[in-house]
């Protein structure tokens, strides 16, 4: 039910969970000449909102969930408007999951959708996944980079089991496979904890890290 | 199995849909619902299949509560988590159709014992409707009657 006005933003219909508003407004907008790239921003905008809502006690992960949906549903309409020569190019395979323990996909929605417009083959293997998973897939798929999501502080541990069963399986690689980590509540102690080369707080400094370490530095992070 | 501590829980799938006519039944709702598959394990193997469908409610933390139930032990004896007042389980004998067999790495057609749960809130109010499905050669229900000492007594 379309419980908003006109007049909201993108991201006020994301926090107010009112998902035919915001999809109605993506279109309306697009309609008027608006470019997909400040729409796509708006929804990270409200994404955001929703995660420091969630992170204050307001929202539980029922709005995590609804949040992710309408990103998803958002990302369907937007990204293939995206002008992006890089898409027919392959910038390289990406393996993402949020580790075992952890069922927060938000993030890591946003970076496979960011990722995929920036011309990668992103492998997405969803919430919760097994350390074996991860490692079975590394080893099927041989990925240039892999991508492990974590929002709570208690999925560190299983980050490291991650991170340690796939070193074990790639050890005579003649590359490392970069492990780059995403979630809000990590920090660069935590990334050495667990034994990942990169770590970002949101999907855009996950690219600029991925790239970096890819060779294709673009200075950020 | 019904305490079994063994058991491991992993969310197959967590999204928003509209319901299904049968769920809006259960639910008594027109708009989202919550829907959360998990695949119960011990060890290597796959034991209960589990389907559930909750109210959408951003602001109750319901999918908390539900994810802290990993076996049957847990929904019988309610603990649910907070905002349950009162459920109902409906057990019946099923087959198992093939997304389900699927799950469970069985064929189509294995019996299967189903366990579905209506859960209340405070209000009286529906708050989730689910199954668990599992293998019917794999899962025994067995209870003690009469007068025994508690701790001989079994569940």
């Amino acid at each position: 039910m379309t419980r908003h006005g006109g007049d909201a933003s993108i991201a006020d219909l994301i926090v107010a969970m009112d998902e035919r508003a915001a999809l109605a407004a993506i279109r309306r907008r697009l309609e008027a000449g608006e470019t997909p790239v400040k729409l796509i921003s708006e929804c990270v905008n409200g994404i955001e909102r929703v995660g420091r809502l969630y992170k204050d006690g307001t929202f539980f992960i029922s709005a995590l969930i609804m949040a992710g949906e309408i990103f998803r549903e958002a990302a369907e309409i937007l990204i293939p408007l995206l002008e992006q020569p890089a898409r027919l190019t392959n910038a390289g395979n990406f393996i993402i999951a949020t580790v075992k323990g952890d069922i927060h996909d938000i993030g890591k929605n946003i970076a496979t959708t960011l990722f995929d417009a920036h011309g990668f083959h992103v492998i997405d293997l969803g919430v919760d996944v097994a350390p074996e998973r991860v490692a079975d897939t590394v080893d099927r798929h041989r990925p240039d980079v892999l991508g492990l999501s974590c929002l709570l502080t208690t999925g560190f541990d299983s980050l490291a089991s991650t991170i340690t069963l796939v070193r074990e399986r790639t050890a005579t690689w003649s590359h490392p496979l970069p492990i780059v980590i995403g979630g809000a509540a990590l920090t660069q102690k935590v990334s050495d904890r667990v034994g990942a080369d990169g770590w970002c707080t949101d999907a855009a400094r996950g690219m600029a890290v991925v790239r970096r370490l890819l060779g294709d530095d673009v200075g950020e992070h | 199995m019904l305490a079994d501590p063994d058991i491991a829980a992993r969310i197959v799938e967590a999204r928003i849909v509209a319901p299904s006519a049968h769920v809006r039944d259960r639910l008594q709702v027109d708009d989202h619902v919550i829907a959360i598959k998990r695949l119960l394990s011990r060890g290597e193997e796959a034991v209960f299949y589990h389907v559930e469908y909750l109210l959408f409610d951003p602001a109750r933390p319901l999918v908390e509560a539900e994810l802290g139930v990993t076996s049957l032990n847990d929904l019988f004896s309610g603990g649910t988590g907070s905002g349950v007042k009162f459920g109902s389980l409906t057990l019946h004998a099923s087959a198992l159709t093939e997304s389900e067999a699927g799950y469970l790495g069985e064929k189509p057609g294995a019996l299967a014992w189903v366990v579905k749960h209506l859960f209340f809130d405070y209000d009286d109010r529906p708050q989730s409707w689910g199954r668990f499905i599992g293998r019917a050669d794999r899962l025994t229900f067995s209870s003690t009657v009469g007068i025994v000492h508690r701790e001989e007594g079994g569940s």
